[in-house]
């Protein structure tokens, strides 16, 4: 029956299994069993496609050959006489000796070998420590926390910030039950001076926070208990090593710190908090010590908040309850600020839009306005490790090129060992144990490389790098690995092509060069020279960005400002709260900067709330009359008369703050705030100033515009900005500004002190020069460049070494050849010429290949940038020239050893 | 370190360890061998399965079927040898296999095993119903 029908089916050709797993079958599996396998797995695809169809039965006809691989079905690669389980382990030692040997046949080429290798290891366990500490950050902390971010949307622009009204974090507790404690949290943005009997020091970190804030982060208490520590109003939490530059062995709690916010009692100790975090403080003062803070706030951006949800809780799902929850509690205020609803305030295109950030990826994903320490960049860890392992591919590679290279001096020994009896498995087996014990070698030399190099890169990176980070039983697990399959990617090549020589022409000294050999090697030369060109070439474009960002015209001079922080406290006498009398605090100030710029190398002095690389607060204006829509978040600034001068800002329109008027209510706008407004002839217009709080809107008049100046770095544009008189309302000094002259700064400096220390009382002078603060701006990008330039190096040194080996290779290949060249008249500029074309042409190719990536991935780098550079032509061919130069310097070397030997003697030897 | 080499007692500890190990007979493997004495010259890859399928109902794939008298061949249980090509299956030729002497003399122990157990314990099938 069956057989009737499978006759009758024979002639139809159409049922045919897929020919891609017949292939596949006869790929993988021994010849002994193939036949039956295939007759047995067709005969199954023919039933199949009778009852069921063609379909299904060519699906199962793969499925079935898939299933067949497996270890009994495999070609056998050893044969009966290539059972060596007896004496492997002599083997092995044999292995080791010869490896030995053959090193120190050859001390100079093994020296190049291993350390071209052991550069590359260091770059990589660099990188490996590099991308653990960035990887560590927050890892101790609590799960389910999640800090808010806001991003706020104004009608022609964005800005993201860390911190949001206070009064959101208590409401979403209330509100939403999956959200189970909430805590705010504050930076002190100037340094304050702290002081307990005669100790006192300036101290920047320090946060104010509420009472939960131990439920939100991991903060370990060595005294004090975490439910009442910071409860109390004027409550202070200090770290173990503040405890001791203060108290010494005393116990600090209980005892009353002083600042020119008031008294704090300690109630609480913590450990030192780990570097480790994006969370950095000294001291943490309650929160309740404000009293806003217990006012209801839901448009006025002023701290941190962290939630702590229920485990397991989908943060998406509460996220997409933000808008509901916003339009709840916010509508009212901004109608009330803003004189329009909510709704129309959305349409003319504002919008608060929350987001939850984990608190374990803050670090490096997050980057807002805000932030308590600057964070890293998880773009920056990947292009790290991208460039750990192109480096490492360019050692392996050289690795491979260089033993390749040897292979002329190798051929011998392989032939007498293949006559004595040796099969490929061993010989295969003999490189690659050479080779993983040249990567043992390396990786040893590589640790102590950088037991020495650790320190210098951890001041590059600005991290506290250590060794130790590379102990754990892992880390330990994965280098072991790495080390041999370093060394079995580094020794198969070599190992494949020393074993396939044919014993009988080797022994009679034919060396056999395949086509595909050479094709490999070359392409191999390509992709090293491409990555360094490409490396070469984005480290110069870094620069140049850097350059131009640290030497771009900001619209203000830089150069020689040095700027006094916390210049309230002139008007401070011994830690007293201020003067209430406003006149006379001015009179105090005034009297201050007076005798500052009679100092012998004070060219001019100014007193303002900020300085262009600090936050400044928003400042809400509006154009009365011309629709409420026109009100506009800008920042505000206020200064004094000497402001402009001071810092060479240039005055366009109307006039400057002056003593001869009463500039109390007038303004001074940016030119481009003005286009921003749409104001013509802005001289003399109203602006009313809309106030956050419970405080009645103020009105000014503009009296004058300044040309732009960039407050802030360039990763952004231009903000509005409004600067208004410190003698204003609602305004406040912050610092002193002190133009110098150069030429005696020193004279200048110690008047300033002289003068500081007979206005205040207990209050050390601190100062820092404007233009080294706003390089900090750039400080991930100093960062990033220096190590780029650290690994392009490193890069170009091993490819160097490569190319050096190969130009070896090529000369031994070519002794005849030049041998000929030399009898028949060629001169050794001649020979030298010949040897270095095809060189030439290999980097030539590796432009080809780099130019596109490195401009492709630059010019999304530069991106990040509002004020950029474009990328220049010449940066490539500048890159290209330096790897051409660098490579023809290698190669020279060998091309000049072999056309200067004697032609005799490289013919002699038949 | 001297080379001591293998003596012939050890080698013959060595010989014995493997043939046990070798000839141990699993209880699939038991099966297929018995389809195969069974099948008799029409033993070969896709009747065993088809065999199984309808004595003992199991549904085995046809990998497994010959992974396992690629086992029962080094152990030497089975010898087999090409049997005509044919038309069908694409003109492949079939491998027919055959249970050798060896193969009938493990089946008969692996029966005289079961049967000794049984024998020990006549009351069981009893007291099970």
């Amino acid at each position: 029956m069956t057989e009737q029908q499978t006759t009758a089916n024979t002639p139809d050709k159409g049922i045919q299994p897929p020919a891609w797993a017949i292939r596949f079958l006869h790929w993988y599996c021994h010849e002994d069993l193939a036949e039956e396998i295939e007759g047995d797995i067709w005969e199954i695809f023919e039933e199949t496609a009778r009852t069921k169809g063609q379909r299904l039965a060519a699906w199962q006809y793969a499925w079935h050959v898939l299933r067949f691989c497996q270890p009994f079905a495999w070609k056998k690669r050893d044969n009966k006489y290539n059972q060596t389980q007896f004496n492997n382990w002599t083997m092995l030692k044999n292995y080791i000796i010869i490896a030995y040997r053959s090193l120190l046949k050859k001390v100079g080429y093994s020296l190049v070998n291993i350390f071209g290798l052991a550069v590359g290891i260091t770059v990589c366990l660099l990188i490996v420590i590099f991308v653990q500490y960035e990887l560590s950050f927050d890892t101790f902390q609590k799960d389910d926390v999640y800090r808010i971010a806001l991003k706020r949307v104004y009608p022609e622009r964005e800005v993201s910030y860390a911190f949001i009204p206070h009064s959101i974090g208590p409401q979403l507790k209330e509100d939403f039950p999956e959200v189970t404690q909430s805590a705010n949290l504050l930076k002190a943005f100037a340094p304050i001076v702290v002081r307990y009997n005669d100790n006192y020091f300036y101290e920047e970190n320090i946060l104010f926070a509420d009472s939960t804030l131990f439920d939100v982060l991991e903060i370990p208490l060595l005294e004090g208990d975490p439910e009442t520590a910071l409860r109390e109003p004027n409550s202070l939490l200090i770290t173990e090593s503040v405890s001791k530059k203060y108290f010494g062995e005393e116990s600090p709690m209980g005892k009353s710190m002083e600042t020119g916010q008031g008294n704090f009692i300690v109630r609480a100790v913590a450990k030192d908090y780990p570097g480790n975090s994006h969370v950095a403080f000294d001291f943490i003062g309650s929160m309740s010590t404000f009293p806003f803070i217990a006012q209801p706030n839901w448009i006025g951006f002023d701290v941190l908040t962290y939630i702590k949800m229920q485990a397991g809780a989908d943060p998406k799902a509460l996220e997409k309850q933000f808008p509901e929850f916003v339009r709840k509690y916010a509508a009212g205020p901004v109608q009330q600020r803003n004189g329009i609803s909510y709704d129309e305030y959305v349409a003319a295109g504002n919008g608060y839009i929350y987001s939850l950030q984990p608190i374990k990826d803050i670090y490096l994903h997050s980057n807002l306005e805000g932030e308590i320490k600057p964070n890293g960049n998880i773009t920056y860890v990947y292009i790290f490790i991208s460039a750990a392992i192109f480096i490492l591919l360019i050692a392996c590679i050289n690795f491979m090129n260089l033993s390749t290279a040897r292979s002329t001096e190798r051929a011998k020994e392989v032939g007498i060992r293949k006559v004595l009896g040796s099969v490929r498995n061993q010989l295969i087996g003999q490189f690659i144990t050479e080779s993983v014990l040249l990567t043992f070698v390396s990786f040893v030399l590589a640790m102590a490389v950088l037991a020495f190099i650790l320190p210098v890169f951890s001041d590059v990176s600005h991290r506290a790098l250590t060794i130790g980070s590379l102990l754990q039983p892992l880390t330990i697990a994965i280098i072991v690995l790495a080390i041999l399959a370093i060394g079995f990617l580094a020794g198969v090549y070599p190992a494949f092509v020393l074993s396939s020589f044919q014993p009988a022409s080797v022994l009679k000294g034919k060396m056999q060069t395949s086509k595909s050999g050479v094709f490999l090697r070359n392409g191999l030369v390509v992709f090293q020279f491409a990555i360094s060109i490409a490396l070469i070439s984005c480290t110069m474009i870094i620069f140049n960005q850097m350059n131009f960002m640290l030497n771009k015209s900001l619209g203000f001079e830089k150069d020689h400002m040095m700027v006094i922080e916390s210049a309230f406290n002139v008007n401070r006498d011994n830690f007293q709260n201020p003067d209430p009398d406003l006149v006379q605090i001015r009179s105090r100030f005034e009297t201050f900067e007076n005798e500052v710029k009679k100092v012998q190398g004070v060219k001019n002095a100014t007193y303002t709330s900020a300085m262009p690389g600090d936050v400044m607060p928003g400042f809400i204006v509006r154009v009365p009359g011309s629709g409420e829509k026109e009100s506009m978040v800008a920042r505000g600034l206020s200064v004094d008369e000497t402001f402009f001068e001071t810092l060479e800002i240039d005055l366009t329109e109307g006039r400057l703050f002056s003593k001869n008027f009463n500039d109390s209510l007038s303004m001074i706008l940016a030119a481009s705030t003005v286009e921003k407004l749409g104001l013509e002839n802005p001289i003399g217009k109203k602006i009313i100033n809309v106030n956050n709080g419970g405080d009645t809107d103020i009105t000014y008049t503009i009296i004058g515009v300044v040309n732009d100046f960039h407050f802030q770095s360039l990763h952004v544009g231009l903000e509005p900005i409004a600067i208004i008189h410190v003698n204003s309302p609602n305004t406040f000094i912050n610092k002193m500004v002190v133009k110098i002259d150069p030429s005696e700064a020193k004279t200048a400096l110690a008047g300033i002190e002289a003068n500081w220390n007979q206005f205040t009382k207990d209050t050390p002078l601190r100062y820092y020069y404007l233009d080294e603060n706003l390089k900090r701006f750039y400080d991930t990008e100093k960062t990033s460049s220096d190590m780029f330039t650290i690994f392009t190096s490193l890069a170009i040194i091993i490819a160097c070494i490569g190319l050096f080996g190969l130009a070896a290779y090529t000369a031994g290949q070519k002794r005849k050849e030049i041998g000929v060249r030399k009898v028949m008249g060629a001169s050794v500029f001649n020979i030298v010429l010949l040897l270095s074309k095809d060189f030439t042409k290999l980097i030539l190719l590796a432009v080809l290949v780099a130019v596109p990536l490195a401009w492709w991935g630059m010019d999304m780098w530069l991106d990040n940038f509002a004020y950029r550079i474009d990328i220049s032509v010449w940066t490539f061919i500048l890159a290209a020239l330096v790897a051409v130069v660098i490579g023809w310097l290698t190669v020279s070397y060998q091309s000049f050893t072999a056309a200067s030997v004697n032609p005799v003697k490289s013919l002699r030897t038949e | 370190m001297t080379y001591i080499w293998p003596n012939s007692a050890l080698l013959a500890a060595l010989v014995n360890y493997q043939s046990m190990k070798g000839t141990y007979l699993g209880e699939f493997e038991e099966l297929i061998l018995l389809t195969v004495a069974l099948l008799k010259e029409d033993a070969y890859g896709v009747a065993i399965q088809k065999e199984l399928r309808k004595k003992a109902g199991r549904e085995v794939a046809i990998s497994a079927i010959h992974s396992a008298l690629n086992r029962l061949s080094t152990k030497g249980f089975v010898a087999s040898e090409f049997g005509e090509a044919t038309p069908e299956r694409g003109g492949k030729r079939k491998r027919i296999f055959q249970v050798t002497a060896f193969g009938i003399k493990s089946l008969g122990q692996a029966k005289e095993l079961r049967e000794s157990y049984w024998t020990n314990i006549p009351q069981l099938s009893i007291e099970g119903q």
